[in-house]
Protein backbone atom coordinates (compact mmCIF):
# COMPACT_ATOMS: atom_id res chain seq x y z
CA UNK A 1 0.00 0.00 0.00
CA UNK A 2 1.50 3.49 -1.08
CA UNK A 3 1.57 5.30 1.71
CA UNK A 4 -0.31 8.86 0.99
CA UNK A 5 1.85 11.98 2.00
CA UNK A 6 0.62 15.63 1.67
CA UNK A 7 2.22 18.84 2.22
CA UNK A 8 0.17 21.79 2.15
CA UNK A 9 1.28 25.31 0.85
CA UNK A 10 -1.13 27.73 2.60
CA UNK A 11 -2.84 31.43 1.20
CA UNK A 12 -3.93 34.00 3.50
CA UNK A 13 -4.38 37.86 3.53
CA UNK A 14 -6.11 41.07 3.02
CA UNK A 15 -10.00 39.91 1.82
CA UNK A 16 -9.95 40.80 -1.94
CA UNK A 17 -6.10 39.98 -2.83
CA UNK A 18 -6.71 37.41 -4.65
CA UNK A 19 -6.00 34.44 -2.40
CA UNK A 20 -9.17 32.20 -4.09
CA UNK A 21 -7.36 33.44 -7.61
CA UNK A 22 -4.17 32.47 -6.73
CA UNK A 23 -5.12 28.68 -5.75
CA UNK A 24 -7.30 28.68 -8.50
CA UNK A 25 -4.00 29.22 -11.03
CA UNK A 26 -2.49 26.55 -9.08
CA UNK A 27 -4.57 23.86 -8.57
CA UNK A 28 -5.12 20.66 -10.70
CA UNK A 29 -8.90 20.62 -10.28
CA UNK A 30 -11.08 23.72 -9.67
CA UNK A 31 -10.51 24.46 -6.21
CA UNK A 32 -13.30 23.74 -3.50
CA UNK A 33 -14.51 27.05 -2.23
CA UNK A 34 -16.56 28.40 1.04
CA UNK A 35 -17.46 31.62 0.26
CA UNK A 36 -20.62 33.30 0.70
CA UNK A 37 -22.23 36.64 0.13
CA UNK A 38 -20.52 39.33 1.76
CA UNK A 39 -22.51 42.18 3.84
CA UNK A 40 -20.22 44.20 4.90
CA UNK A 41 -20.29 46.69 2.24
CA UNK A 42 -16.50 48.42 3.07
CA UNK A 43 -15.09 45.14 1.65
CA UNK A 44 -16.66 46.06 -2.27
CA UNK A 45 -17.16 42.45 -3.31
CA UNK A 46 -19.80 40.51 -3.47
CA UNK A 47 -18.56 37.26 -2.14
CA UNK A 48 -16.21 36.30 0.62
CA UNK A 49 -14.21 33.21 1.89
CA UNK A 50 -15.43 32.04 4.88
CA UNK A 51 -14.26 28.90 5.68
CA UNK A 52 -11.06 27.50 3.38
CA UNK A 53 -10.09 27.51 -0.38
CA UNK A 54 -8.91 23.75 -0.99
CA UNK A 55 -7.06 23.13 -4.17
CA UNK A 56 -4.62 20.55 -4.71
CA UNK A 57 -1.47 19.34 -6.77
CA UNK A 58 -0.74 15.76 -7.78
CA UNK A 59 2.80 15.00 -7.60
CA UNK A 60 2.13 11.09 -8.48
CA UNK A 61 3.48 8.43 -6.13
CA UNK A 62 0.79 9.00 -3.67
CA UNK A 63 2.48 12.67 -3.07
CA UNK A 64 0.23 16.16 -3.10
CA UNK A 65 0.75 19.13 -2.27
CA UNK A 66 -2.16 21.08 -1.00
CA UNK A 67 -3.09 24.55 -1.17
CA UNK A 68 -5.08 26.33 0.88
CA UNK A 69 -6.64 29.57 1.04
CA UNK A 70 -7.74 31.63 4.74
CA UNK A 71 -10.34 34.05 5.08
CA UNK A 72 -8.73 37.19 5.09
CA UNK A 73 -10.78 39.17 7.49
CA UNK A 74 -9.37 39.40 10.94
CA UNK A 75 -12.30 37.60 12.61
CA UNK A 76 -11.51 34.90 11.30
CA UNK A 77 -8.27 34.72 12.78
CA UNK A 78 -9.14 31.66 14.42
CA UNK A 79 -8.89 29.51 11.01
CA UNK A 80 -5.63 31.38 10.06
CA UNK A 81 -2.96 29.31 12.74
CA UNK A 82 -5.33 25.95 12.52
CA UNK A 83 -4.77 26.22 8.61
CA UNK A 84 -1.35 26.98 8.39
CA UNK A 85 0.31 25.06 11.26
CA UNK A 86 2.45 22.41 9.61
CA UNK A 87 2.55 23.71 6.04
CA UNK A 88 5.44 23.72 3.87
CA UNK A 89 4.98 27.45 3.62
CA UNK A 90 3.09 30.32 3.73
CA UNK A 91 2.12 33.27 1.10
CA UNK A 92 0.85 36.49 2.43
CA UNK A 93 -0.93 38.56 -0.15
CA UNK A 94 -1.44 42.30 0.30
CA UNK A 95 -3.75 44.67 -1.83
CA UNK A 96 -1.33 47.41 -2.84
CA UNK A 97 -5.16 49.84 -3.44
CA UNK A 98 -6.33 49.13 0.42
CA UNK A 99 -6.11 52.48 2.79
CA UNK A 100 -3.20 51.02 4.70
CA UNK A 101 -1.16 47.91 3.25
CA UNK A 102 1.82 47.67 5.86
CA UNK A 103 -0.47 47.90 8.67
CA UNK A 104 -2.30 44.70 7.18
CA UNK A 105 1.27 43.66 6.48
CA UNK A 106 1.87 44.08 10.48
CA UNK A 107 -1.53 42.20 10.82
CA UNK A 108 -0.91 39.34 9.44
CA UNK A 109 2.86 39.13 11.11
CA UNK A 110 1.13 39.84 14.01
CA UNK A 111 -1.23 36.73 13.67
CA UNK A 112 1.28 34.22 12.59
CA UNK A 113 4.22 35.64 14.88
CA UNK A 114 4.77 32.03 16.48
CA UNK A 115 4.49 30.19 13.31
CA UNK A 116 7.32 32.58 11.66
CA UNK A 117 10.52 31.61 12.78
CA UNK A 118 10.37 28.30 11.45
CA UNK A 119 8.08 29.35 8.08
CA UNK A 120 8.86 29.45 4.70
CA UNK A 121 7.38 32.65 3.79
CA UNK A 122 6.82 35.17 1.03
CA UNK A 123 5.06 38.01 0.51
CA UNK A 124 3.11 38.69 -2.75
CA UNK A 125 1.53 42.81 -3.64
CA UNK A 126 -0.62 43.00 -5.86
CA UNK A 127 -2.15 46.32 -7.78
CA UNK A 128 1.26 47.98 -7.54
CA UNK A 129 0.55 49.20 -11.16
CA UNK A 130 -2.10 51.56 -10.18
CA UNK A 131 -1.03 51.80 -6.73
CA UNK A 132 2.68 52.09 -6.64
CA UNK A 133 2.57 52.94 -2.85
CA UNK A 134 4.17 51.99 -1.19
CA UNK A 135 6.96 50.31 -2.75
CA UNK A 136 8.08 46.89 -2.24
CA UNK A 137 11.47 48.35 -0.71
CA UNK A 138 8.91 49.60 2.02
CA UNK A 139 7.49 46.18 2.28
CA UNK A 140 11.45 45.12 2.59
CA UNK A 141 12.16 47.53 4.70
CA UNK A 142 8.75 46.93 6.79
CA UNK A 143 9.67 43.11 7.25
CA UNK A 144 13.12 44.13 8.57
CA UNK A 145 12.41 46.40 10.79
CA UNK A 146 10.62 43.22 12.46
CA UNK A 147 13.63 41.11 11.85
CA UNK A 148 12.09 39.02 8.98
CA UNK A 149 13.57 38.78 5.49
CA UNK A 150 10.67 37.26 3.35
CA UNK A 151 10.86 37.30 -0.31
CA UNK A 152 8.49 40.47 -1.16
CA UNK A 153 7.42 40.14 -5.22
CA UNK A 154 5.22 42.34 -6.85
CA UNK A 155 2.04 40.07 -8.43
CA UNK A 156 -0.88 39.39 -11.05
CA UNK A 157 -2.34 36.57 -9.05
CA UNK A 158 -4.57 36.20 -12.18
CA UNK A 159 -1.11 35.41 -13.87
CA UNK A 160 0.14 31.80 -12.81
CA UNK A 161 3.97 33.08 -13.50
CA UNK A 162 3.17 35.20 -11.28
CA UNK A 163 1.90 32.85 -8.37
CA UNK A 164 4.34 30.21 -9.47
CA UNK A 165 7.42 32.96 -8.52
CA UNK A 166 6.29 33.34 -5.24
CA UNK A 167 5.64 29.63 -4.48
CA UNK A 168 9.12 29.02 -5.92
CA UNK A 169 10.32 31.18 -3.22
CA UNK A 170 8.95 29.19 -0.71
CA UNK A 171 10.15 26.06 -2.20
CA UNK A 172 13.77 27.36 -2.16
CA UNK A 173 13.68 28.65 1.78
CA UNK A 174 12.20 25.15 2.57
CA UNK A 175 15.18 23.54 0.60
CA UNK A 176 17.40 25.20 2.76
CA UNK A 177 15.73 24.57 6.08
CA UNK A 178 16.79 20.40 5.26
CA UNK B 1 46.80 17.45 -4.79
CA UNK B 2 49.08 17.00 -1.83
CA UNK B 3 51.60 19.69 -0.92
CA UNK B 4 54.54 19.73 1.27
CA UNK B 5 52.92 21.18 4.97
CA UNK B 6 55.72 23.23 5.26
CA UNK B 7 55.97 24.86 2.23
CA UNK B 8 53.79 28.04 2.06
CA UNK B 9 55.12 29.14 -1.00
CA UNK B 10 53.83 26.32 -3.03
CA UNK B 11 50.48 25.74 -0.87
CA UNK B 12 50.31 30.10 -2.27
CA UNK B 13 50.68 29.05 -5.50
CA UNK B 14 48.57 26.35 -5.65
CA UNK B 15 45.23 25.59 -7.40
CA UNK B 16 42.46 26.91 -5.42
CA UNK B 17 41.13 23.78 -5.83
CA UNK B 18 40.69 21.28 -3.20
CA UNK B 19 43.92 20.74 -1.32
CA UNK B 20 44.79 18.35 0.86
CA UNK B 21 45.52 18.18 4.39
CA UNK B 22 46.59 16.02 6.47
CA UNK B 23 46.23 15.74 10.57
CA UNK B 24 48.78 13.37 12.57
CA UNK B 25 47.57 12.15 16.10
CA UNK B 26 49.73 11.82 19.24
CA UNK B 27 48.60 10.11 22.55
CA UNK B 28 44.97 10.18 21.50
CA UNK B 29 42.90 7.38 23.47
CA UNK B 30 41.07 4.78 20.64
CA UNK B 31 37.86 6.67 21.56
CA UNK B 32 39.22 10.15 20.97
CA UNK B 33 40.67 8.96 17.79
CA UNK B 34 37.66 6.86 16.59
CA UNK B 35 35.54 10.19 17.20
CA UNK B 36 37.63 12.79 15.35
CA UNK B 37 37.78 10.23 12.37
CA UNK B 38 33.98 10.05 12.42
CA UNK B 39 33.61 14.11 12.49
CA UNK B 40 36.30 14.11 9.44
CA UNK B 41 34.13 11.30 7.48
CA UNK B 42 30.75 13.15 8.20
CA UNK B 43 32.38 16.57 7.67
CA UNK B 44 34.57 16.43 5.30
CA UNK B 45 32.11 17.60 2.04
CA UNK B 46 31.54 20.87 4.19
CA UNK B 47 35.25 21.47 4.52
CA UNK B 48 37.28 23.40 1.68
CA UNK B 49 39.81 20.60 1.62
CA UNK B 50 40.31 17.13 1.45
CA UNK B 51 41.59 16.00 4.71
CA UNK B 52 43.07 12.48 6.19
CA UNK B 53 44.69 11.26 9.24
CA UNK B 54 48.75 10.21 8.73
CA UNK B 55 49.90 7.85 11.35
CA UNK B 56 53.51 9.12 10.93
CA UNK B 57 55.97 11.81 9.11
CA UNK B 58 55.10 15.21 8.51
CA UNK B 59 51.46 16.55 8.73
CA UNK B 60 49.90 19.89 8.50
CA UNK B 61 48.32 19.87 11.56
CA UNK B 62 49.13 17.86 14.60
CA UNK B 63 46.40 16.77 17.13
CA UNK B 64 47.82 15.66 20.56
CA UNK B 65 46.39 14.91 24.15
CA UNK B 66 47.64 17.10 26.59
CA UNK B 67 49.67 20.38 26.40
CA UNK B 68 52.72 19.20 24.61
CA UNK B 69 53.52 17.48 21.29
CA UNK B 70 56.06 14.99 21.02
CA UNK B 71 59.30 16.23 18.92
CA UNK B 72 61.31 14.58 16.89
CA UNK B 73 63.84 16.05 14.80
CA UNK B 74 63.33 16.18 11.50
CA UNK B 75 59.77 14.31 11.19
CA UNK B 76 57.47 17.44 12.87
CA UNK B 77 59.31 20.11 11.56
CA UNK B 78 56.51 23.12 11.63
CA UNK B 79 52.84 22.07 11.52
CA UNK B 80 50.90 24.37 10.12
CA UNK B 81 48.87 24.03 13.53
CA UNK B 82 48.42 22.01 16.77
CA UNK B 83 45.44 21.60 18.08
CA UNK B 84 45.03 20.18 21.98
CA UNK B 85 42.87 17.51 23.79
CA UNK B 86 42.26 18.56 27.04
CA UNK B 87 39.55 17.86 29.54
CA UNK B 88 37.88 20.58 30.70
CA UNK B 89 38.02 19.73 34.43
CA UNK B 90 41.57 20.27 34.41
CA UNK B 91 41.94 23.18 31.22
CA UNK B 92 38.69 24.78 31.42
CA UNK B 93 40.08 27.76 30.09
CA UNK B 94 41.64 26.45 27.38
CA UNK B 95 42.67 28.65 23.85
CA UNK B 96 39.59 28.37 22.10
CA UNK B 97 41.65 28.39 19.13
CA UNK B 98 43.42 25.34 19.60
CA UNK B 99 41.88 23.39 22.50
CA UNK B 100 39.28 20.23 21.68
CA UNK B 101 37.80 19.75 24.93
CA UNK B 102 36.30 16.59 25.87
CA UNK B 103 33.92 15.27 25.52
CA UNK B 104 34.93 15.92 21.62
CA UNK B 105 32.26 18.11 19.94
CA UNK B 106 31.96 17.88 16.17
CA UNK B 107 31.69 21.18 15.43
CA UNK B 108 34.23 22.54 17.61
CA UNK B 109 36.49 19.90 15.80
CA UNK B 110 35.85 21.09 12.07
CA UNK B 111 35.54 24.43 13.32
CA UNK B 112 39.31 24.04 13.94
CA UNK B 113 40.03 22.49 11.02
CA UNK B 114 38.13 25.35 9.41
CA UNK B 115 39.90 27.68 10.60
CA UNK B 116 43.46 26.02 9.80
CA UNK B 117 42.02 26.12 6.00
CA UNK B 118 41.82 29.77 6.10
CA UNK B 119 45.24 30.03 7.46
CA UNK B 120 46.43 27.91 4.96
CA UNK B 121 44.61 29.04 2.13
CA UNK B 122 44.56 33.15 2.89
CA UNK B 123 48.11 33.51 1.44
CA UNK B 124 47.20 31.58 -2.06
CA UNK B 125 44.51 34.59 -2.48
CA UNK B 126 46.79 37.09 -1.79
CA UNK B 127 49.28 36.15 -3.81
CA UNK B 128 47.02 34.74 -6.51
CA UNK B 129 45.17 38.15 -6.73
CA UNK B 130 48.47 40.13 -7.32
CA UNK B 131 50.02 37.93 -9.82
CA UNK B 132 50.65 39.62 -13.40
CA UNK B 133 49.59 37.33 -16.09
CA UNK B 134 52.38 36.16 -17.92
CA UNK B 135 51.14 37.27 -21.18
CA UNK B 136 49.98 40.77 -20.35
CA UNK B 137 50.70 43.67 -22.36
CA UNK B 138 50.56 47.80 -22.16
CA UNK B 139 48.00 46.98 -25.30
CA UNK B 140 45.84 43.46 -24.51
CA UNK B 141 42.88 43.96 -22.74
CA UNK B 142 43.44 42.95 -19.09
CA UNK B 143 42.10 39.07 -18.25
CA UNK B 144 38.87 39.54 -16.48
CA UNK B 145 39.93 38.39 -12.83
CA UNK B 146 37.85 35.09 -11.96
CA UNK B 147 35.03 36.07 -9.25
CA UNK B 148 36.87 34.29 -6.42
CA UNK B 149 39.26 36.46 -6.56
CA UNK B 150 37.23 39.65 -5.53
CA UNK B 151 38.15 40.58 -2.69
CA UNK B 152 34.70 41.31 -1.43
CA UNK B 153 34.04 37.60 -1.26
CA UNK B 154 35.63 36.07 2.00
CA UNK B 155 36.56 32.13 1.24
CA UNK B 156 34.31 29.69 2.80
CA UNK B 157 32.04 32.00 3.94
CA UNK B 158 28.29 31.82 4.39
CA UNK B 159 26.03 34.62 3.41
CA UNK B 160 22.80 35.31 4.73
CA UNK B 161 20.33 38.17 4.01
CA UNK B 162 19.33 40.82 6.65
CA UNK B 163 16.78 42.76 4.38
CA UNK B 164 14.94 41.29 0.92
CA UNK B 165 16.86 42.68 -2.21
CA UNK B 166 15.07 45.64 -4.60
CA UNK B 167 14.04 44.86 -7.53
CA UNK B 168 16.51 46.57 -9.26
CA UNK B 169 19.31 44.32 -7.61
CA UNK B 170 17.46 41.03 -8.49
CA UNK B 171 17.52 42.30 -12.32
CA UNK B 172 19.87 40.13 -14.52
CA UNK B 173 19.09 36.76 -13.98
CA UNK B 174 16.10 34.70 -14.16
CA UNK B 175 17.21 32.61 -10.76
CA UNK B 176 18.47 35.52 -8.62
CA UNK B 177 14.87 35.60 -6.61
CA UNK B 178 15.82 32.27 -5.91
CA UNK B 179 18.91 32.29 -5.13
CA UNK B 180 18.40 35.11 -2.88
CA UNK B 181 15.40 32.72 -1.41
CA UNK B 182 18.18 30.41 -0.32
CA UNK B 183 19.80 32.89 1.35
CA UNK B 184 17.22 34.43 3.63
CA UNK B 185 16.62 31.79 5.94
CA UNK B 186 20.72 31.03 6.90
CA UNK B 187 24.39 31.41 6.27
CA UNK B 188 24.86 29.94 2.49
CA UNK B 189 28.34 29.59 0.97
CA UNK B 190 28.58 29.99 -2.57
CA UNK B 191 29.21 26.03 -3.51
CA UNK B 192 25.89 25.39 -1.37
CA UNK B 193 24.19 27.88 -3.59
CA UNK B 194 25.43 27.18 -6.48
CA UNK B 195 23.91 22.99 -6.15
CA UNK B 196 20.93 23.85 -4.86
CA UNK B 197 19.84 26.30 -7.53
CA UNK B 198 21.82 24.74 -10.34
CA UNK B 199 22.85 28.23 -11.31
CA UNK B 200 26.58 28.02 -12.23
CA UNK B 201 29.40 29.21 -9.55
CA UNK B 202 30.38 32.20 -11.17
CA UNK B 203 26.78 33.22 -11.41
CA UNK B 204 26.09 32.94 -7.92
CA UNK B 205 29.61 34.65 -7.05
CA UNK B 206 28.58 37.73 -9.41
CA UNK B 207 24.91 37.72 -7.63
CA UNK B 208 26.77 37.43 -4.09
CA UNK B 209 28.78 40.22 -5.44
CA UNK B 210 26.25 42.39 -6.01
CA UNK B 211 24.21 41.58 -2.67
CA UNK B 212 27.74 42.87 -0.77
CA UNK B 213 28.28 46.07 -2.91
CA UNK B 214 24.35 46.78 -2.03
CA UNK B 215 25.33 45.89 1.69
CA UNK B 216 22.24 43.50 2.13
CA UNK B 217 24.46 40.48 3.38
CA UNK B 218 25.73 39.29 6.85
CA UNK B 219 28.97 37.48 6.55
CA UNK B 220 30.06 34.61 8.46
CA UNK B 221 33.00 32.08 8.44
CA UNK B 222 32.12 28.97 7.40
CA UNK B 223 28.94 27.96 8.50
CA UNK B 224 29.34 24.25 9.20
CA UNK B 225 25.77 22.66 9.76
CA UNK B 226 25.65 20.38 12.85
CA UNK B 227 24.33 16.73 11.57
CA UNK B 228 21.56 16.00 13.77
CA UNK B 229 23.41 13.70 16.66
CA UNK B 230 26.46 13.58 15.17
CA UNK B 231 27.66 12.20 18.53
CA UNK B 232 25.21 9.39 18.43
CA UNK B 233 26.65 8.44 14.99
CA UNK B 234 30.74 9.06 16.56
CA UNK B 235 29.98 5.61 18.34
CA UNK B 236 28.36 4.25 15.39
CA UNK B 237 30.78 4.34 12.38
CA UNK B 238 29.04 2.76 9.52
CA UNK B 239 25.79 4.39 10.11
CA UNK B 240 27.76 7.79 9.98
CA UNK B 241 29.28 7.04 7.01
CA UNK B 242 25.73 5.74 5.46
CA UNK B 243 24.11 8.87 6.61
CA UNK B 244 26.73 10.71 5.77
CA UNK B 245 26.51 9.82 2.31
CA UNK B 246 22.69 10.19 2.38
CA UNK B 247 21.49 13.70 0.81
CA UNK B 248 18.73 15.47 1.95
CA UNK B 249 15.79 14.69 -0.08
CA UNK B 250 15.78 16.80 -3.24
CA UNK B 251 12.97 15.00 -5.12
CA UNK B 252 10.09 16.63 -3.24
CA UNK B 253 10.92 20.24 -4.31
CA UNK B 254 11.92 18.84 -8.09
CA UNK B 255 8.39 17.18 -8.23
CA UNK B 256 6.76 20.08 -6.85
CA UNK B 257 8.24 22.51 -9.36
CA UNK B 258 7.70 19.95 -12.10
CA UNK B 259 4.14 19.64 -11.75
CA UNK B 260 3.29 22.92 -11.28
CA UNK B 261 5.58 23.83 -14.65
CA UNK B 262 8.19 25.49 -12.93
CA UNK B 263 11.85 25.35 -14.41
CA UNK C 1 -18.52 42.94 14.93
CA UNK C 2 -22.18 42.91 15.68
CA UNK C 3 -25.06 44.23 12.78
CA UNK C 4 -27.39 45.89 14.86
CA UNK C 5 -28.81 47.80 12.43
CA UNK C 6 -28.56 45.30 10.00
CA UNK C 7 -32.25 44.60 8.26
CA UNK C 8 -32.92 40.95 9.52
CA UNK C 9 -31.58 42.21 13.37
CA UNK C 10 -35.22 42.36 14.26
CA UNK C 11 -35.91 39.18 13.27
CA UNK C 12 -32.60 37.81 14.65
CA UNK C 13 -33.68 38.76 18.48
CA UNK C 14 -36.71 37.92 17.82
CA UNK C 15 -35.98 34.47 17.34
CA UNK C 16 -33.12 34.44 19.82
CA UNK C 17 -35.62 35.27 22.71
CA UNK C 18 -38.02 32.75 21.34
CA UNK C 19 -35.44 30.14 21.72
CA UNK C 20 -34.62 30.40 25.06
CA UNK C 21 -38.38 30.16 25.85
CA UNK C 22 -39.07 27.20 23.59
CA UNK C 23 -35.85 25.08 24.46
CA UNK C 24 -35.27 24.19 28.20
CA UNK C 25 -31.61 23.90 28.90
CA UNK C 26 -30.84 25.93 26.24
CA UNK C 27 -27.82 27.83 27.27
CA UNK C 28 -26.96 30.21 24.37
CA UNK C 29 -27.93 31.15 21.49
CA UNK C 30 -26.62 33.14 18.47
CA UNK C 31 -27.77 33.95 15.29
CA UNK C 32 -25.20 35.08 12.31
CA UNK C 33 -24.97 36.05 8.81
CA UNK C 34 -23.28 33.70 6.36
CA UNK C 35 -20.42 35.60 6.40
CA UNK C 36 -19.67 35.61 10.29
CA UNK C 37 -21.34 38.75 11.74
CA UNK C 38 -23.13 38.11 14.84
CA UNK C 39 -26.59 39.96 14.54
CA UNK C 40 -28.21 38.53 18.12
CA UNK C 41 -27.49 36.81 20.96
CA UNK C 42 -29.56 35.53 24.29
CA UNK C 43 -29.16 32.74 27.01
CA UNK C 44 -27.26 32.52 30.28
CA UNK C 45 -24.21 31.67 29.21
CA UNK C 46 -21.58 33.42 28.67
CA UNK C 47 -20.13 33.48 24.89
CA UNK C 48 -18.39 35.76 22.97
CA UNK C 49 -21.09 36.08 19.96
CA UNK C 50 -18.55 37.64 17.85
CA UNK C 51 -15.97 34.82 17.96
CA UNK C 52 -18.58 32.20 17.70
CA UNK C 53 -20.76 33.84 14.87
CA UNK C 54 -17.25 33.76 12.90
CA UNK C 55 -16.55 30.42 13.77
CA UNK C 56 -19.87 28.56 12.91
CA UNK C 57 -20.17 30.70 9.85
CA UNK C 58 -16.33 28.46 8.56
CA UNK C 59 -18.38 25.33 9.98
CA UNK C 60 -21.23 26.18 7.86
CA UNK C 61 -19.41 27.06 4.71
CA UNK C 62 -17.37 23.59 4.89
CA UNK C 63 -20.78 21.97 5.50
CA UNK C 64 -22.04 23.51 2.59
CA UNK C 65 -18.82 22.85 0.97
CA UNK C 66 -18.71 19.39 2.01
CA UNK C 67 -22.65 18.95 0.84
CA UNK C 68 -21.53 19.89 -2.75
CA UNK C 69 -18.96 17.73 -2.93
CA UNK C 70 -20.87 14.82 -2.46
CA UNK C 71 -23.71 15.91 -4.24
CA UNK C 72 -26.60 15.76 -1.17
CA UNK C 73 -28.23 18.67 -1.68
CA UNK C 74 -28.25 21.99 0.13
CA UNK C 75 -27.34 21.71 4.00
CA UNK C 76 -29.38 22.21 7.08
CA UNK C 77 -27.68 21.51 10.39
CA UNK C 78 -24.41 20.83 11.87
CA UNK C 79 -24.39 19.08 15.04
CA UNK C 80 -20.92 19.73 17.28
CA UNK C 81 -21.74 16.80 20.44
CA UNK C 82 -19.64 16.98 22.88
CA UNK C 83 -18.46 15.12 26.38
CA UNK C 84 -20.65 18.48 28.35
CA UNK C 85 -22.62 19.53 25.42
CA UNK C 86 -23.93 20.16 22.24
CA UNK C 87 -23.83 22.91 19.52
CA UNK C 88 -26.86 22.64 17.24
CA UNK C 89 -26.07 25.14 14.26
CA UNK C 90 -28.68 25.43 11.68
CA UNK C 91 -28.56 27.07 8.37
CA UNK C 92 -31.56 28.90 7.24
CA UNK C 93 -32.92 31.52 4.95
CA UNK C 94 -34.80 34.60 5.83
CA UNK C 95 -36.31 36.80 3.01
CA UNK C 96 -33.58 35.51 0.56
CA UNK C 97 -30.64 35.93 2.77
CA UNK C 98 -28.64 33.09 4.63
CA UNK C 99 -28.61 32.90 8.14
CA UNK C 100 -27.04 30.65 10.92
CA UNK C 101 -28.57 30.07 13.97
CA UNK C 102 -26.51 28.08 16.71
CA UNK C 103 -27.95 26.99 19.78
CA UNK C 104 -25.81 25.96 22.38
CA UNK C 105 -27.64 23.31 24.74
CA UNK C 106 -26.69 20.54 27.62
CA UNK C 107 -26.91 16.86 26.99
CA UNK C 108 -30.17 16.75 28.68
CA UNK C 109 -32.09 17.85 25.47
CA UNK C 110 -32.99 15.37 22.86
CA UNK C 111 -31.44 16.57 19.88
CA UNK C 112 -34.53 15.31 17.92
CA UNK C 113 -36.42 18.57 20.09
CA UNK C 114 -33.10 20.89 19.27
CA UNK C 115 -33.82 20.26 15.30
CA UNK C 116 -37.26 21.08 15.80
CA UNK C 117 -36.98 24.17 17.27
CA UNK C 118 -34.48 25.16 15.52
CA UNK C 119 -37.05 24.48 12.52
CA UNK C 120 -39.87 26.36 14.04
CA UNK C 121 -37.31 29.22 14.11
CA UNK C 122 -36.66 29.68 10.73
CA UNK C 123 -40.55 29.57 10.00
CA UNK C 124 -40.94 32.45 12.63
CA UNK C 125 -38.70 34.35 11.11
CA UNK C 126 -39.94 34.24 7.53
CA UNK C 127 -43.16 35.49 9.35
CA UNK C 128 -42.16 38.10 11.23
Amino acid sequence: MNAMVSHKIVFTGTPGAGKTTAIAALSDKPPVLTDVRNTDASLGKERTTVGLDFGEVDLGDGQSVRLLGTPGQLRFEFMWQIIATDALGLVILIDNSRPDPLADLATYLDAYEALLPSMNCAVGVGRTLECPLPTLDDFADALAARGWVFPVLAVDVRERDDVLMLVDTVLAQAETRI
Amino acid sequence: MTLSPSDPVALAQASPERLALTLLTQRLTESDAAKLGVFLRIGQAQLLCDWRFVSEGAAHVVVVAGPEPDTVPGLLDNPRATLHVLDAANDPAGDAWTSLLRPLQYEAFTSALSRIEQMVMRPRVEAASSTTPAHSSPSAPAPVPMPLRDPALTLGAGYRLHRWPSADVLRGHRYNTRLASFMSTRHVEIDELAQLSNVSRSDCIAFVGRLLKAGLLDVKSTPLRLPAAAAALASDAPRAAALARKRPAPGLFSKIRHSLGMR
Amino acid sequence: MSYSEHHLARHARLVADALLTDVDGASAIVVATADGFHLAQSGPRSVDPARLAAIVSSLAALGDAASRETGIGTPRCLVVDCSDGRLVVRCVEVQGEALIVVLLTDRSILLGLALNSLAKAEQLMNAA
